[in-house]
């Protein structure tokens, strides 16, 4: 998966996309636009990983759901909090190798 | 039996009287049966069934199952019907992972309705535990319900996935870490009784809080294990029920709902499509979540039995984290939930799990539950949960009393 230097947002509301879809999850527009990173965010959700998946991923890392600033759901990796990460935070959803990672925002 | 049809005017919907009935209900042996492939497992269940509803093999003629990918075989309704000599007049294979359990009855129901058929064998089974490493079972779940690139990248394992809905109720709700270790130590205390169960040695909150961490909130114990083991029933016309067996599960009402496909598609985890399936299969039931006399629901995780809970109406939203705490889903309590330590503790097989809630209702209300046979059974709820938390499955099922 190469990175991402854009989000897929809805033309009409503005919610992102997460995966390429023909509708809207939020409004069913059909018009989609892709917009510049990095973007604001806010953590929806979010858990501490200890235990992986596969050798792949090396626990302990954080994955949170990110809302966008216009509404939807992202799955990215949270990274460079001075302090543990926490629902609410703002997060600054930037490109990286792989697909996005979460900053402090 | 209501006489029916009534209608409900602030619902809408019309109840009609049941029209079919589970009459029989087994499972094989779940938890570490090395050596058993997934067909030998299903005819363990199956004949455990046929025993309940009184049947020979021969009188099915309808199957349905649920896609398993197992051994070196992919499992179809085909092969298992030409693995136990059946020429059904009716097969399918329903694709709703967890929900697919409660799912086959109503679709069952629905095909012997159309007249396709008398007969249907609902079964499933796999030895997830023996038949892959537990390593292999982890990968393969976290592959199956993650989206591929929006999500597979960062990393979740299943119970990560999960461990979002926990965080995110923990945060809207105040529910705390000891209420959700609280389900794993009342389903270990349900599975006491249970001899078929998993694991059934007792638990405490301080047991869950100090065991292996895997993804906050969560530790092993607020995880269901990965089992062998498969389910059968065996679902007929509710008038061919009261004719073969005194004692039947009886359909009086199903509902479906989705919430996302995928997590990162949902708009808001805490509104599921179990809020829809459970609306839906109360009122064609004409029965409300109060009149339950017990509940079998699907939890695979700690957090998924508080949000069915809540979902279903069977206590206020956000409260289901106390309502188990104060002891309202024993055994003894107003709500017995899982009397056979459900998945948590019982075992989880993979896809085949989500028709354990299913037979362990039917036999409760069949009479058949040995040990752990709950005073009053009239009335169950009933819940699958497929994906992650996004397909759903709701019935309510009756005695011949209600």
């Amino acid at each position: 998966m190469s990175d991402h230097r854009t989000v897929r947002c809805c033309a009409a509301c503005g919610a992102v996309q997460s995966y390429p879809r023909p509708l809207c999850t939020a409004c069913r527009g059909r018009a989609f636009e892709d917009r510049a990173l990095p973007m604001r965010g806010e953590v929806y959700s979010l858990t501490v990983v200890q235990r992986a998946p596969s050798p792949a991923f090396m626990p302990p890392y954080t994955i949170a759901l990110v809302r966008g600033p216009s509404g939807g759901l992202l799955m990215m990796q949270l990274h460079d909090f001075a302090r543990p990460p926490v629902i609410g935070d703002a997060v600054s959803i930037e490109a990286a190798e792989g697909g996005l990672v979460g900053r402090p925002g | 039996m209501p006489t029916a049809p009534r209608s409900l005017p602030s619902w809408g919907w019309t109840v009609a009287k049941p029209q079919a009935a589970i009459i029989g209900a087994g499972e094989s042996r779940i938890g570490r049966v090395p050596g058993v492939g997934a067909l030998a497992l299903m005819l363990e269940a199956t004949d455990k069934a046929l025993a309940s509803a009184g049947l020979e093999m021969a009188a099915i003629d309808g199957i349905i199952t649920v896609p398993v990918r197992s051994d070196t075989l992919s499992v179809s309704a085909s092969l298992i019907a030409r693995s136990f000599a059946l020429e059904p007049r009716f097969i399918n294979t329903i694709d709703l992972t967890g929900a697919s359990g409660a799912a086959m009855v109503d679709q069952a129901a629905q095909a012997i309705a159309a007249g396709h058929c008398e007969t249907v064998l609902c079964v499933a089974g796999q030895p997830l535990l023996s038949g892959m490493s537990r390593d292999g079972a982890v990968a393969s779940m976290a592959n199956s319900a993650a989206h591929p690139e929006a999500e597979v990248p960062y990393g979740p394992p299943v119970p990560a996935l999960y461990a979002l809905f926990a965080a995110r109720h923990m945060h809207e709700f105040g529910t705390t870490r000891e209420q959700l270790a609280a389900v794993a130590v009342q389903m270990r205390r349900h599975a006491g009784l249970n001899d078929n169960a998993h694991f059934q040695q007792p638990i405490t909150v301080a047991d869950v809080l100090a065991s292996k961490p895997i993804a906050t909130p969560f530790t092993l114990l607020d995880c269901a294990p990965v089992s062998d083991g498969a389910a059968a029933m065996i679902v007929v016309s509710a008038e061919r029920a009261r004719q073969i067996k005194r004692k039947a599960a009886y359909l009086h009402g199903a509902g479906y709902g989705i919430g996302h496909g995928y997590l990162s598609d949902a708009l808001d985890l805490m509104h599921t499509g179990a809020r829809r399936s459970g609306a839906a299969a109360f009122a064609a039931s004409g029965m409300r979540p109060s009149d339950m006399d017990f509940a079998s629901l699907y939890d695979c995780f700690t957090i998924t039995l508080l949000l069915e809970l809540e979902e279903l109406g069977l206590c206020p939203r956000g409260e289901a984290g106390r309502f188990v705490e104060d002891g309202h889903i024993d055994r003894e309590g107003s709500l017995p939930t899982n009397p056979n330590g459900g998945l948590l503790s019982g075992g989880h097989p993979g896809y085949p799990a989500g028709l354990l809630p299913v037979v362990e209702a039917a036999r409760q209300i069949m009479g058949e539950a040995g040990a752990r046979q709950l005073p009053r059974t009239d009335r169950a709820v009933v819940h699958g949960n497929g994906g992650v938390v996004a397909m759903h499955c709701t019935l309510v099922l009756g005695s011949e009393n209600v």
